[in-house]
């Protein structure tokens, strides 16, 4: 837990984010205060473009009955968007993602690319989410869209929160370029 | 109806001159444009987001512990800038059970939402309805009046009786006057 989270330059970190552990930031990334973002068992690695809202739990944690070593890096794509309330465990995570408000992505899971979990659906199973696989319902149904793409109104609204947020918020600083 | 007193410990809360009763714990961002209307309880750990746009909240309403209000954006085509939040308002005697997040529009005044609830973004909530437990509601959805809405996605599951603004406002005024300090 001694080493710092490394905030790529251009990534807007909200100081009422918790960082535990190494954790990286990649640029253009957006983290909501109250946030949660845990590395006990190993690195987090986040991508550019990424938006975190409030309340999110990305936590690198293995079970406690795990075997094995600790380390084990979670790597998250770029362009994902993790709104508010959701939980991440999953330690490998494409690019392009929507999790919905209150979703929970169990770390056995694998995501693709351009997904989208919807609000409350759990996933936490052995498998992989393929590339655009759509998950819904209150069984957590999955359907695959290859037309769905993630929609260009969340890159609207980074731009918009990395104005908006400085206004309001103390920001941790970048720590590297 | 009524429950046990419920009592906090009065260094946990600030209480305002209209009688709201803020939990220190609690984040609200951007206070400046947040405007609780009187008698209102934001307990521990809520997230009302202020910084992104207007929120107003009525009198006698309770914000349940680790619920998020988020005013809802919008993305509109054809102007620039194209993306806006949109300010929020919440009604009187309105309460908001624990882990709800709620990026509603507009929410009337007498409406009960329950616990791990998702209003989406945009909702409209007249008055007098109800949402039950851990129902999903998706974007642009309206909830008219006197309507129980339940499941995932929410659906209109009951009709209710045309006492709920009594209930619900006796509800929320309940929750008040036993929500007293410990000493």
């Amino acid at each position: 837990m001694a080493e710092a989270a490394a905030i790529m330059e251009g990534a807007l970190v909200c100081r009422g984010a918790l960082l535990l552990g190494d954790i990286t930031i990649g640029s253009g990334s957006v983290v909501h205060p109250s946030a949660v973002l845990r590395a006990e068992d190993g690195p987090i690695v986040i991508g550019d473009n990424t938006l975190i809202e409030e309340q999110v739990e990305i936590v690198n944690r293995r079970p406690a009955n795990a075997t094995g070593s600790a380390g084990g890096v979670m790597m998250i794509g770029q362009n994902n968007v993790f709104e508010a309330g959701s939980r991440c465990e999953a330690l490998i995570v494409g690019d392009s993602n929507v999790f919905e408000s209150k979703s929970v992505i169990g770390r056995d899971v694998t995501v693709g690319n351009h997904c989208r979990v919807g609000a409350a659906c759990t996933v936490t199973a052995n498998e992989p989410l393929e590339d655009h696989t759509i998950v819904y319902g209150p069984e957590a149904i999955r359907r695959k869209d290859l037309s769905y793409h993630r929609p260009p109104a969340y890159d609207e609204q980074l731009v918009h929160l990395r104005s908006l947020l400085p206004k309001f918020h103390p920001i941790q600083n970048a720590t590297s370029s | 109806q009524l429950q046990d007193y419920q009592y906090y410990d009065r260094s946990d809360y600030i209480e305002t001159q209209s009688g709201n009763k803020v939990s220190r714990q609690s984040v609200l961002c951007g206070s400046q444009n947040i405007v609780l209307q009187g008698k209102t309880i934001i307990q521990s750990q809520c997230v009302i987001r202020g910084d992104l746009a207007n929120v107003r909240i009525g009198r006698q309403c309770v914000i349940s512990a680790h619920a998020v209000i988020r005013p809802p954006w919008k993305r509109f085509s054809n102007k620039t800038p194209s993306f806006a939040f949109w300010p929020m308002s919440v009604g009187d005697y309105v309460t908001i059970g624990e882990n709800s997040v709620v990026e509603a529009a507009t929410i009337g005044s007498f409406v009960h939402i329950g616990k791990n609830c998702v209003i989406g973004r945009r909702c409209v909530l007249k008055d007098c309805c109800k949402i039950a437990d851990n129902t999903v509601l998706p974007p642009d959805t309206v909830v008219p009046p006197f309507c129980l809405y339940a499941g995932s996605p929410g659906v209109l599951s009951e009709e209710l009786p045309e006492c709920t603004k009594d209930l619900h406002r006796d509800l929320a005024r309940n929750y008040y006057t036993h929500f007293a300090p410990s000493t």
